[in-house]
């Protein structure tokens, strides 16, 4: 029998992990693409300033990378004891990318890590710049593989269920790459670390201004931040877009769960800016909406509708009646493998089988289910609304947030009037932490907004968790809470120490 | 020298890190913890015991 608390824990420690993990990831990516803006200019001027900038802001990158590398690592673990089902059940196609990704980050970025610190004056300027390209396209291409997987998992093409071995298994790899999800995930979780780097450079700087040290390296390193940052921030929310539309097409009743739409609208669906939404009125209190625009970012039209949550369950019932009978079929071919009846009956209904699956959680005869617990079941396709409501609406706002602060960053360098305004050199020092807020949101909505699913449509988190005792996971749960406090506060204290050192101090400007 | 010292004090952390991914490695998530699953123990967890054998 399955513990719902060992479920429970297993989610909160593999969504601890993640969201901690994912403070390190988005600073090296967009650090790594700034260092090579930094050093290219380096390279096309030979002043000695713009490779002082990339060996500080490399410095820090460094700092970053190696608290932050391998803390990914513990997911990996938790796979083979904690989500055992999951891992069987999609290894063969979620094992891949990983697989890439670990050769990726541990060959391609460990190997130009080294030779960018170690490499400056052992090579050609030009040289050193192909390094620390290559490292930014090592970094990123790590993100591509690890979205791919994660892509996969909300929306799993280019695998078929295999009921001999009870596995899914790989069809097309091509569509597993080429996932549009994953492709839109990608890009837009690159251009939010994009802008967490820009925003860090940004902030450290107006603190050097602020405390009006460095002035030609802070002013020149915030130029580079806030025309990078700008262009970054408006990617963000372009693709961001993008990336909801995928998910309207893909992963409705997340889309209507973030809109807190209970029931489809006429045409064109209107968008919720705010609004106080009251789960058992179904209702949505004070809302201020915007006509059209969930219409267009949903389905691009103007007269095709946008599911609500109501609709969604009514028509979940019927897949999870459809996945009884994909369930029933597996039953009699596990019992006779060459029943080409059964074989008949589970490919007519195998998209649905996972909604079979859901009824797991409330009988064992999953065939002889009532029709409460098929309600039931189909109710549990809907994520939690309330969380999803404001995460996401938090996530958006600071995201034009970041275009507004980006854009007058801009204006000022360009006007040359970066120190005149202290106000604004305050409030870009504390702007600083928005960027991983606004990150850890986007996470938050993306993967709790998948629920109660791992593979979505396919397998039900309920399903995955392995036979383990509540007691066990939250043990190692615990260590893990303090291996990662640890290491938080080591990360902090060397941020803090050489950003006070600064570019002289750290003796980078030689 | 500030670089230098940077740098021994990034191979320490370095060397705590492995070291407790080591310990929580083999505390929590070594072999012998892991469930030893076969098709037939995924079968039976996501579609019910069934007396036919699938190999």
């Amino acid at each position: 029998m399955i513990d719902p608390q060992a479920v429970e824990l297993s989610r909160l420690q593999f969504g601890l992990t993640a969201l901690y993990h994912f403070l390190f990831v988005p600073l090296t990516l967009g650090l790594s693409v700034l260092l090579a803006i930094m050093e290219s200019v380096y390279v096309m001027t030979g002043r000695a300033i713009w490779r002082a900038m990339t060996r500080y802001w490399g410095l820090l990158f460094g700092i970053n990378f190696a608290m932050g590398v391998a803390t990914g690592i513990t997911m990996e673990f938790q796979f083979g004891t904690n989500w055992a089902y999951y891992a069987h059940y999609v290894g063969d196609i979620f094992g891949a990318p990983l697989a890439i990704e670990g050769l990726m980050a541990f060959f391609l970025e460990a190997t130009f890590v080294g030779l960018f610190f170690f490499g400056w004056d052992r090579m050609s300027r030009v040289g050193h710049l192909v390094v620390t390209c290559l490292l930014a396209l090592g970094t990123n291409l790590s993100a591509l593989w690890i979205l791919i997987a994660n892509g996969w998992m909300q929306h799993p093409v280019g695998a078929a269920f295999n009921p001999q071995s009870m596995r899914m298994e790989l069809t097309s790899f091509y569509d597993v790459f080429f996932n549009p999800v994953a492709q839109d995930k990608f890009v837009h979780t690159v251009s939010a670390g994009y802008v967490t780097g820009a925003m860090f450079v940004l902030s450290v700087s107006a603190w050097f201004l602020l405390k009006g040290r460095n002035r030609e390296f802070a002013k020149r390193s915030m130029t580079v931040a806030a025309s990078f940052g700008l262009a970054s921030a408006l990617s963000v929310v372009v693709l961001g877009d993008e990336s909801g539309y995928t998910a309207s097409q893909n992963q409705k009743m997340k889309i209507a769960a973030i809109e807190a739409m209970w029931e489809t609208q006429t045409p064109p669906a209107s968008f919720t800016v705010f609004g106080f939404p009251d789960l058992r009125e179904q209702k949505t209190h004070a809302a201020i909406r915007v006509p059209w625009v969930m219409g267009l970012i949903a389905t691009r039209s103007l007269d095709q509708p946008v599911p609500g949550v109501e609709n969604l369950v009514a028509d979940n019932v019927v897949r999870v009646q459809s996945g009884i009978l994909a369930y029933g079929a597996l039953d009699k071919l596990r019992a006779n493998p060459k029943d080409d009846t059964a074989r008949a009956l589970l490919d007519a209904h195998a998209a649905d089988l996972g909604y079979g699956l859901l009824l797991k959680r409330y009988t064992d005869k999953v065939t002889d289910a009532t029709p409460a617990q098929i309600q039931q079941a189909a109710r549990d396709t809907v994520p939690g609304v309330l969380p999803l409501f404001w995460s996401f609406r938090f996530m958006v706002g600071l995201g034009f947030y970041f275009i507004a602060l980006f854009a007058f960053s801009f204006w000022l360098s360009a006007r040359r009037h970066l120190e005149r305004y202290p106000a604004y050199l305050r409030l870009a020092l504390w702007s600083l932490p928005l960027p991983w807020v606004a990150a850890e949101l986007g996470w938050f909505v993306a993967e709790y907004g998948r629920q109660p699913w791992t593979i979505d449509g396919v397998l039900p988190t309920y399903l995955s968790v392995s036979s383990i005792s509540a007691g066990n996971v939250a043990t190692s749960l615990a260590g893990f809470v303090l291996f990662y406090s640890a290491l938080a506060a080591v990360e902090v204290y060397l941020m803090v120490k050489y950003i006070r050192l600064g570019p002289e101090g750290s003796g980078v400007n030689g | 020298m500030a670089v230098r010292r940077l740098r021994r004090e990034i191979i320490a952390a370095l060397a705590a890190k492995t070291l407790a991914l080591v310990f929580l490695y083999a505390l929590f998530f070594s072999p012998s913890h892991q469930p030893p699953l076969t098709s037939q123990s995924v079968a039976a967890h996501l579609a019910g015991e069934t007396p036919g054998d699938i190999r």
